[in-house]
């Protein structure tokens, strides 16, 4: 499957929290915009002639369509439930949840993927699944929803929440 | 300026194992979305307001100042590009109809019925995240959101 975004810029999702210094080596445990190294990095700087505006980093985005085909990709293809975070970047609790989610991430790395959903550059798939609060969380299983709940919560809890969830017969 | 609100083209803010790039440009539209800071101005505004609204309803800030400070940007970002401080934590259909329909204008009207805060900015004392402060300083947003 390609995704093409040849001249993407990705804006990394799993960003660093401003709550605590998490360990950067944890991120590859942690399901997020994996492109090759070399257009992580990559960042335009204010081109934008748009006085008024801070431009911090630039997304160069793919149509709408291969956001949402590549969504649905990523959960048909997964071998493992996928826990999906919809946030956004200036909810405080999602950012809360930031290393929570790396630290479950990595501890339940055999039995779950953890996915991040910004629900501000990907409109069409929060809508899809009628996301409202923030953060809303659904575990995906075969490509299905088979649980949500909102809000921020401890480490210990959302561990217990999925595991409760997963040990649910189909 | 709306730049922000330019409905055509997300971007694919999607984790993926593995991904296979083409050699040759991509045939699709390619649109530019900024990500940006809210002014000073209006992060001082919502500040001194979130200070008064805890101070007058009896909550406390949470333990992790942190939070408080990344709703507040969230607030004033919105009080920037849609002239009301919808609440951050939300995610909307049509942001400017909700900003003009005022419910979830902070205070929310789950806030001001119910003392309900989502956001987590405003906590009641039994809330286990509530910490004992009522106050948050400038110093304490932009040191806990500088990675922002």
């Amino acid at each position: 499957m390609a995704v093409s975004l040849a001249a993407a810029i990705p804006r990394t999702v799993a960003r660093t929290s401003p709550f605590s210094s998490s360990d950067n080596s944890m991120l590859s445990h942690f399901s997020s915009l994996q492109f090759p190294s070399e257009l992580r990095t990559f960042r335009i700087r204010n081109h934008c002639p748009i006085s008024k505006l801070r431009l911090r980093t630039i997304t160069l985005v793919a149509s709408k369509k291969q956001a949402l085909s590549s969504f649905d990709e990523l959960l048909d293809n997964s071998d493992k439930p996928v826990l999906v975070d919809f946030y956004a970047t200036w909810c405080g609790p999602c950012q809360f949840m930031v290393p929570i989610l790396e630290q479950v991430s990595t501890s339940m790395i055999d039995k779950i993927q953890v996915v991040k959903i910004d629900t501000e550059e990907n409109p069409m798939i929060a809508d899809k699944y009628k996301i409202e609060a923030l953060p809303t969380f659904i575990l995906f299983r075969d490509g299905k929803p088979c649980d949500r709940f909102e809000g921020a919560m401890a480490a210990e809890q959302l561990v217990k929440r999925i595991e409760t969830s997963l040990q649910v017969k189909e | 300026m709306r730049a922000l609100q330019a409905s055509t083209s997300y971007s694919v803010g999607v984790g993926i194992s593995s991904v296979a790039l083409p050699p040759q440009p991509s045939p699709h539209r390619h649109v530019i979305l900024a990500k940006v800071d809210p002014t000073d101005k209006s992060v001082e505004i919502m500040r001194k307001f979130s200070e008064q609204y805890a101070r007058r309803s009896g909550t406390y800030f949470c333990v992790d100042k942190g939070v408080t400070s990344v709703v507040i940007k969230g607030l004033a970002e919105h009080k920037d590009t849609l002239g009301a401080p919808l609440c951050p934590c939300r995610h909307y259909d049509d942001k400017d109809t909700e900003a003009q329909q005022g419910f979830w204008n902070c205070p929310c009207v789950p806030m001001r019925e119910r003392k309900e805060c989502h956001c987590m900015l405003f906590l009641t004392p039994d809330n286990g995240f509530a910490g004992q402060e009522q106050t948050i300083s400038s110093e304490e947003i932009r040191e806990t959101t500088a990675n922002l």
